[in-house]
C-alpha cells in the first residue's frame, strides 16, 4: 500500500504547487511585496 | 514520552487504532515523518543557509545581552525575555542556526503536539490534526509577520494541554507543564496563551493535591515574571493608544467578513503578509469544510479528553474568537477597552487571540473526519478519504508552500554589518547609539526588498535608541502608532524641529549615531551637525560627538535589581528542572541496561 500512497501524495502535492504557480498564487523565491511610496518604510498595510 | 492515562484509556471509546484508520501495516514513523516533510515543504527556502528577515523577525549572528533584553530599556517589554534568551543562546550557537532550529521547531512541535492529543483516535486522525495545525492561515500569516516566539507558544500549547491532562488524571507531569509554560513565555502574549489554555485544566478538579496545585500555579506565574515585572515598572503599564487598537484589529480577508475569516484562522491586520489565496473563494471553501468537520468532531473530543477539558478549551477558543471579531465589528468599543484597561495593550493585535481556536479546530476537525471515514467499510476507500483529508488543507492554501512563495527566503548580511559591530565593540568610551534614518523598518536590497524591523539594535553590542513608532498604510494614507520609549520620543521631536541631534544626545546618554544611508527617509544634513564622522563602510556610517563631550550615564529604572534577581531565580529554577529531568532519564536508562544484562545472564 505504501508504494501506492507515496506517489499519489507526491502527485497531488506537485499538481497543487504547479497549478498554484501557473495562476500566480505561488510565486518564485524572489517574490517582493508591493513597494509603498511613503517617506519611510511602513510596517504593513490594512487595506 | 509518558503515556496519559486519560488519553490512552479513551482508546477504548473508539474503535482502536487499527480499525480507525486501517494503517496497521505502517510503522510508527508515519506521523513524525509526515510532520517533518510538511514542515520542510512549508519552510522551503527558509531552511537554506542565512537569515530569514521578515517584518518583526530579526536574527543576527551574535546578539548581546543588554538592559533592553530583559525589559530594562525604554520601551515596553514586547520581546522580553525573547531577546535575552536569544542573546544567551547566540553565545554558543550562531544566530542563523538558532533561527533555523526555531523555524523548524514551530511546525514540528505544533504538528506532533496535536497528533499526540488524538493519539487514541488512530494515525489517520493524527495525520489530519497535524496537517491542520501546521498548514493554516494563522501559522502562515504569523510566520510572514515574523512572530516566531508567539508561534512557539502556539506550538507548545497542545503539549501543555497534554501535560495538564496528565496532572489532572495522575497528579504527575507538573514539571513538563511548567516547561511548556516557560517556552510560551518568551513573549507576553505567548506566555498568556499557554497559561490560560492549559494551566486551569490542571488546577481545577483532578487528582492533584492542593500543595501540588499551589506549586504549579506559582511556577506558571513565576516563569512569566521576566516580562510581567518590566511591564509593571514601565510608566505605560501595557495600555495602548486608540490608533494601535484600530490599526491592529482583525482584518477581513474577503467579502464574507471578519467573523468567517477568523473561523478559518486568518485575519492578520497586515494585508501584505497574507497569502494571495486567502482573498479568493477557495479560502471560504477551506473554512467551511474544516469548520463543519470540527463541529462533527467535537463530541469525540469531549469523550476523548473529558467534558471539563474540552469545555474549557472550547470556551477559551470562543472567547478569543469573539474578542478578535469584536475588534473588527465594534472598533470603538474595542479601542476603549484596549486603551483604558491596564495591560490590555497585549491584545491590540487581536488576531493573536485566535490561537486556541485554530488548535481546537485542528483537533476536532480531525476527529470529525474520522467519524466520516469510520462509516466506510472498504479499506481502500477509507484510506483515500484520509489522504484527501490530509491534502485538501494544503490544496486550499497552496501559496503557503516553499516559504510562503519565497517570502521566507534566507539571505546573508553584507560584510559591513559585521565590521560595524566590531567597530563598536572596539570603542572604549561609554555611551549609547542613535540609529538613523528615523524609521522603525527597513527595506534592504540584500533582503529582496522585503520589509523588516531595523536589525541594527540587535547587531549593536551597545544599547541603541531608534525610532519605535509604527507607520501603517491605511485607506490611502498612513497611520502612525506612537512608540513608548521616552528617549526615542525626545530624539524624534528634535528631528521634527530640524535641530541637531548633538543638542540632546549627551543628556540622553548617546555618544554615536549610526547612519544606514541607503534607507528612507534620508537624514537632513543639520541632524548630524556637531558630530564627527569616524567610520564608514558601504552604506553604513558612524558619527560621534566630539571626544571631550561628557555623556550622561543612563541609570537603570528603579526596581531594576528586582527584575535581575527574579530573572536569575527563574533561570536557576528552570535549570534545576532540566537537570533533574536529565538525571531521571539517565537513571532510567541505566536501570533498563542493567535489566537487559541480567536477562542475558
Amino acid at each position: 500500500m505504501g508504494a501506492v500512497i507515496g506517489p499519489i501524495v507526491a502527485a497531488v502535492v506537485g499538481a497543487v504547487l504547479a497549478g498554484g504557480a501557473a495562476f500566480g498564487i505561488i510565486s518564485s523565491q524572489t517574490a517582493v511585496p508591493p513597494t509603498v511610496d511613503a517617506p519611510y518604510v511602513v510596517y504593513g498595510s490594512t487595506n | 514520552m509518558a503515556t496519559d492515562p486519560q488519553l490512552s484509556s479513551d482508546a477504548t471509546d473508539h474503535d482502536g487504532r487499527r480499525q480507525a484508520s486501517g494503517w496497521s501495516g505502517w510503522s510508527g514513523w508515519l506521523v513524525p515523518g509526515w510532520v517533518v516533510l510538511l514542515s520542510m515543504l512549508l519552510l522551503g527556502p527558509a531552511l537554506a543557509p542565512g537569515f530569514v528577515l521578515t517584518y518583526d523577525m530579526v536574527f543576527v549572528p551574535r546578539q548581546d545581552l543588554l538592559p533592553a533584553s530583559i525589559g530594562l530599556g525604554g520601551g515596553l517589554p514586547r520581546a522580553v525575555p525573547q531577546d535575552a534568551v536569544v542573546a544567551v543562546l547566540t553565545t554558543v550557537i550562531d544566530g542563523a542556526w538558532l533561527q533555523h532550529a526555531v523555524l523548524l521547531a514551530i511546525p514540528i512541535l505544533a504538528g506532533m503536539g496535536t497528533a499526540r492529543l488524538v493519539r487514541s483516535a488512530g494515525r489517520g486522525a493524527q495525520l489530519v490534526a497535524a496537517t491542520l495545525a501546521i498548514w493554516n492561515p494563522f501559522l502562515v500569516e504569523r510566520l510572514v509577520q515574523g512572530h516566531w516566539a508567539l508561534l512557539l507558544a502556539y506550538a507548545a500549547t497542545p503539549w501543555a494541554i497534554a501535560s495538564a491532562i496528565r496532572v489532572r488524571t495522575t497528579g504527575a507531569g507538573a514539571t513538563a507543564l511548567i516547561g511548556w509554560c516557560a517556552l510560551g513565555a518568551l513573549v507576553p502574549s505567548g506566555g498568556i496563551l499557554v497559561v490560560v489554555v492549559a494551566v486551569p485544566l490542571a488546577l481545577i478538579g483532578g487528582v492533584a493535591d492542593a500543595k501540588r496545585k499551589g506549586a504549579l500555579a506559582v511556577s506558571a506565574i513565576a516563569v512569566n515574571l521576566p516580562w510581567i515585572l518590566p511591564a509593571l515598572l514601565h510608566p505605560d503599564e501595557g495600555s495602548a493608544d486608540a490608533a494601535g487598537a484600530s490599526v491592529f484589529a482583525l482584518r477581513s480577508e474577503g467579502p464574507w467578513g471578519a467573523a468567517v475569516t477568523a473561523l478559518g484562522g486568518g485575519g492578520l491586520w497586515n494585508a501584505d503578509a497574507v497569502p494571495a489565496s486567502r482573498e479568493t473563494p477557495i479560502s471560504l471553501v477551506l473554512t467551511v469544510l474544516v469548520f463543519a468537520a470540527a463541529i462533527a468532531g467535537w463530541p469525540s473530543l469531549r469523550r476523548m479528553l473529558g467534558r471539563a477539558v474540552a469545555g474549557w478549551w472550547t470556551a477559551i477558543a470562543i472567547l478569543g474568537w469573539a474578542m478578535a471579531v469584536a475588534s473588527a465589528l465594534a472598533p470603538t468599543v474595542w479601542a476603549d477597552v484596549i486603551t483604558s484597561v491596564p495591560g490590555a495593550g497585549l491584545a491590540r493585535d487581536s488576531h493573536k487571540l485566535l490561537a486556541p481556536l485554530v488548535l481546537l479546530i485542528a483537533v476536532t476537525a480531525a476527529l470529525g473526519l474520522r467519524r466520516g471515514w469510520q462509516r466506510v467499510s472498504d479499506v481502500t476507500a477509507r484510506r483515500s478519504l484520509i489522504v484527501a483529508g490530509v491534502l485538501i488543507p494544503i490544496a486550499l492554501l497552496p501559496d503557503a508552500a516553499l516559504g510562503v512563495g519565497g517570502r521566507l527566503s534566507a539571505v546573508d548580511y553584507p560584510a559591513q554589518w559585521h565590521q560595524m559591530r566590531q567597530f563598536f565593540a572596539d570603542q572604549q568610551e561609554s555611551g549609547d547609539v542613535v540609529v538613523l534614518p528615523w524609521s522603525t523598518f527597513r527595506v534592504f536590497d540584500f533582503n529582496a526588498g522585503r520589509t523588516v524591523l531595523d536589525p541594527a539594535p540587535r547587531w549593536l553590542p551597545r544599547t541603541s535608541i531608534a525610532a519605535d513608532a509604527l507607520p501603517v498604510s491605511r485607506g490611502g494614507g498612513i497611520v502612525v502608532v506612537p512608540g513608548d520609549d521616552p528617549r526615542s520620543g525626545v530624539l524624534g521631536r528634535t528631528l521634527d524641529d530640524g535641530r541637531p541631534l548633538s543638542e540632546v544626545m549627551p543628556e540622553l546618554g548617546a555618544r554615536w549615531v549610526l547612519v544606514e544611508s541607503a534607507q528612507r527617509p534620508e537624514p537632513e544634513p543639520q541632524a548630524l551637525a556637531g558630530l564627527e564622522p569616524v567610520w564608514q563602510e558601504g552604506d553604513l556610517a558612524v558619527w560621534e560627538l566630539p571626544v571631550a563631550t561628557p555623556v550622561d550615564a543612563q541609570p537603570l529604572p528603579s526596581g531594576a535589581w528586582l527584575v535581575i534577581v527574579v530573572d536569575l531565580l527563574v533561570l536557576l529554577g528552570l535549570a534545576m528542572i532540566i537537570v533533574t529531568r536529565l538525571v531521571m532519564v539517565g537513571a532510567g536508562m541505566t536501570r533498563i541496561g542493567s535489566s537487559k544484562r541480567r536477562r542475558r545472564r
